[in-house]
């Protein structure tokens, strides 16, 4: 394998490779900054200009944008708590209290060193693990991706904020709202109304800049008014270094969130969003300090951040070996290939192992580079919280809409858009959390096509729920997730009562009880 | 740079030679007029056109197979006409949306629709505002035909097992989803020989080969190029080519009619522009097409990608689409439950 690294290198090492490499991570950081632009769309309009080059500058190009727009996606989360992509939602709900408590700079250098920690993790395995873990991903049928999902919903209880009612009740519309379009295995339009623009669901990049960007817009008009006098003055925003004492207390942090990224990576079909949301969400519950998680918790950043870079390598597993891409820009790899005449599989990594190794190294390098541009490019980025609020948010208004319009160019996006930006108020007003509503839109979708994919293969029977070991593996996890917060909740609730009424020792001793019971 | 250099020469030999053959053919009557440069075969067009920006309207997301077939042509569309062509994605709707929105731009040629078998169904299911009537037929530049394949799992080696199993109404049969092309050729399939599936749809072919290869469902129509790395690997293995001529990248595979069914299908690609655009503009384009599809760096760009070109003209196509219209509405109420 070394020598194949060093011919990676010889392949890799022009100086017209570095540059794309350079500019490429630039771009990505960017676009992905950029509210409701998407690395995706980078990555789909670059596909075609890769033809006119050699292999290596076009694979070179393409995974710069892909690691460095996933990370460039928290800027925006985190400075304007406007999630560019859904990849990089989880990130907004602790990154963005923290910007709000002047830690901004504490955030995104946090983000920064996740991203680059969870892309260079993913990186490695992918150099060296990638013909092994291929065949896990064949492993997984409806049923396992089924069980994945709803094992990603059980997060609806720990993110839904206080009130549990409320939580459900925007997990349940966010459910419904995933009902609309073609029913995936009988073709029948749902709530479609006719329209051709329902067939396919809500676009979900519309509902997301919806709910958190224009409402985000909207809450600073709400402000603007009231302290229209007074001339904003520039933040602090401290510094973007997190210091090695901090660094080693998110380590685990890191390994956990990149662990998870690079096996959902792996499967194909699961996506960044589950894995951004489960790394969140265990981060969560085995944390000594659950609540502090939503009002600005480092590791509330850390974990999604490090999860999300983890998918880009895990990704490129099933793709470069078996010509399965994992995810949606994965796909657009198997493209980009595809017109280079080079076929995926064992064999790319026998007869074109140069351009294979110089692909990894290519992706080693876009996460090193990642970190300087990044926090080079932040130092003026963070200056955009200096802009007085009322100006700001015109300006991310003009954003949303021209991000969300350019992804298929269709005027009902936008329509989608101003309809979510609105329910997103309401909720705001209302203390409803919209956050819950975002996941099951997204995983909704997900787990209804498998659960009914698995029925057909098992002829209509819920056997396969207990029988196969993954899924009844995960299902258990997920029943468990979800009751966790629930019950913890409860027991609180019910401790505070007895506490006013019976001695320290008795609380003691009925503690013991109702850990038992568990 | 080497790469573009060479594409150019070698555009400009092929627009040389078929100038000097269109030339040479209407020595007599050729008015002195017509330059070099004009690659069109047919007579001296008396419209001018182009002169401004063409675009191709793609229904589908930027990087699928049909966004990525028309980059490489309208690269050296442009080329032959003079012009920018340039790819518009409009994705979404079951491709409704692109596909309304092209059809219902001015009629001049300028706007065209990559059309695809998605053009038909989206017609019958009654869910568009145009008709078969609204699109003029330019050319058609892919067929690709479907491969009947069978997981290594499911043990089946043969079409003559497949269409035994099958028959017996034994088999989970994965697409990439609901009323798409390999659905549909499953349809006519089991319609035209007594055959029973399960459907498993899921969302789209990658998703439909992992499936298959992990055998989480038996049986599936593919076209090639999604599954090939598979194929090789010996995870699906291929049955039979729906086609009349064996595939050239699964050379030893018999087609139906060989295994003795009568069953021809594949997905086609093609353009057409809204009707109503003059005879002489739609002329310029599809004979614009024939001169790009013999192209070296068109053909390689599909050779490489694994999009089999075959090329229709306008007349030809056009009978086609009608003949697949007639075809689809017969089998159409399948669908419909």
């Amino acid at each position: 394998m070394m020598n194949h690294i060093m011919e990676g290198f010889g392949t890799l090492f022009t100086l017209w490779n570095i540059f794309i490499l350079v500019a490429g991570t630039l771009v990505g950081l960017i676009i992905g900054a950029l509210p409701g632009l998407t690395g995706n769309m980078a990555i789909a309009l670059m596909v075609p200009v890769t033809f006119g080059m050699d292999a290596t500058s076009g694979l070179t190009l393409l995974t710069a944008i892909y690691c460095s727009s996933i990370f460039g996606g928290s800027i925006s989360a985190i400075l304007l708590g406007i999630p560019g992509t859904i990849s990089s939602f989880a990130t907004t709900l602790d990154g963005y209290p923290m910007a709000l408590k002047g830690q901004a700079g504490a955030a995104l250098g946090n983000a920064t060193i996740s991203s680059v920690f969870g892309g260079l993790f993913s990186s490695v395995v992918l150099m060296s693990l990638t013909t092994v873990l291929a065949e896990f991903a064949l492993t997984f049928g409806p049923a396992e991706y089924f069980a994945v999902a709803i094992l990603g919903l059980s997060c609806i209880a720990s993110i839904g904020g206080k009130s549990l009612t409320k939580g459900l009740l925007s997990g349940f519309l966010g459910l419904f709202i995933a009902c609309i379009g073609m029913d995936p295995q009988l073709g029948i339009k749902r709530f479609t109304f006719g329209s051709v623009n329902l067939l396919g669901g809500i676009t979900m990049v519309g509902a997301l800049i919806g709910l958190f960007g224009v409402v985000s817009v909207l809450k600073s008009a709400e402000k603007a008014q009231k302290l229209a006098e007074k001339t904003s003055k520039m933040p602090d925003v401290g510094s973007t270094w997190i210091g090695w004492k901090m660094c080693l207390q998110l380590l685990p942090t890191w390994l956990r969130g990149s662990v998870i990224g690079t096996i959902v990576g792996i499967i194909p079909g699961a996506g960044t969003n589950v894995a951004t949301f489960l790394a969140y969400d265990i981060e969560k519950k085995i944390s000594k300090d659950p609540e502090s998680f939503g009002e600005g918790n480092p590791k509330g950043v850390a974990a999604p951040e490090s999860a999300n870079n983890g998918v880009t390598g895990g990704s490129l597993v099933p793709l470069l070996a078996l010509g399965v891409p994992g995810n949606a820009t994965s796909a657009l790899f198997l493209s980009a290939l595809m017109l280079q005449g080079l076929a995926t599989g064992p064999t790319l990594f026998t007869d074109h192992a140069n351009v294979v190794y110089a692909l990894f190294l290519a992706f080693f390098l876009a996460n090193i580079i990642m970190a300087p541009l990044g926090l080079f490019l932040l130092r003026y980025m963070k200056t955009i919280l200096s802009v007085p609020e009322s100006l700001l948010g015109g300006i991310i208004l003009a954003f949303c809409v021209t991000g969300v319009f350019s992804i298929s160019s269709n005027p009902f996006d936008v329509l989608v858009l101003i309809i979510f930006g609105v329910v997103g108020y309401l909720f705001y007003k209302f203390d409803v959390p919209s956050a819950p509503l975002i996941v099951c839109l997204v995983l909704g979708t997900m787990a209804e096509s498998n659960l009914r994919q698995a029925l057909v293969s098992s002829g209509n029977s819920y056997s396969f729920m207990w029988t196969r070991p993954i899924t009844a593996a995960v299902l258990l996890i997920s029943v468990g997730s979800f009751f966790a917060p629930i019950i913890t909740k409860m027991m609180k609730a019910m401790r505070k009562r007895r506490s006013n009424m019976i001695t320290v020792d008795d609380m003691a001793s009925s503690l013991e009880e109702e850990i038992e019971e568990d | 740079m080497k790469h573009i250099k060479r594409i150019t020469a070698l555009l400009l030999a092929c627009s040389l030679i078929l100038a000097l053959a269109a030339c040479g053919g209407q020595a007599a009557n050729t008015p002195t007029g017509t330059t070099a440069g004009s690659a069109a075969p047919t007579e001296a067009p008396k419209v001018d056109f182009p002169t401004k920006t063409i675009s191709i309207v793609v229904p589908f997301a930027a990087g699928g197979n049909v966004d990525l077939t028309c980059r490489i042509i309208a690269e050296e569309m442009g080329k032959v006409l003079g012009t920018n062509v340039v790819v518009e994605n409009k994705e979404g709707g079951g491709a409704i949306i692109g596909q309304t929105y092209a059809l219902n731009q001015k009629a001049d040629g300028y706007t065209i629709l990559a059309l695809t078998s998605s053009f038909v169904t989206n017609i019958l299911s009654g869910d568009t505002d145009f008709g078969m009537e609204d699109a003029t037929a330019i050319g058609q530049f892919c067929f690709d035909p479907e491969i009947v394949v069978a997981s290594a799992n499911s043990g089946i080696t043969s079409i003559e097992e497949f269409m035994e199993q099958a028959k017996a109404g034994s088999l989970t049969n994965s697409t990439p989803g609901f009323s798409t092309s390999h659905h549909i050729a499953s349809l006519i399939l089991a319609n035209n020989h007594g055959l029973n599936f399960d459907y498993m749809h899921t969302n789209g072919s990658a998703e439909q080969t992992v499936q298959l290869a992990g055998g989480h469902a038996q049986v599936g129509l593919t076209t090639y190029g999604g599954a090939a790395t598979l194929i090789k690997e010996g995870k699906i293995v291929p049955l039979a080519v729906c086609d009349t001529l064996r595939s050239p990248s699964l050379p030893e595979i018999p087609t139906m009619a060989e295994a003795g069914f009568d069953f021809t299908y594949g997905a086609y690609r093609g353009f057409a522009v809204p009707a109503g655009t003059p005879d002489e503009v739609v002329a310029i384009l599809s004979d614009a097409l024939a001169t790009v599809m013999s192209t070296e760096s068109v053909k390689k760009g599909f050779e490489d990608a694994g999009f089999p070109v075959s090329y229709l003209n306008a007349a030809d196509f056009q009978t086609m689409l009608n003949d697949d219209y007639k075809n689809m509405e017969a089998i159409y109420y399948l669908l419909e439950e």
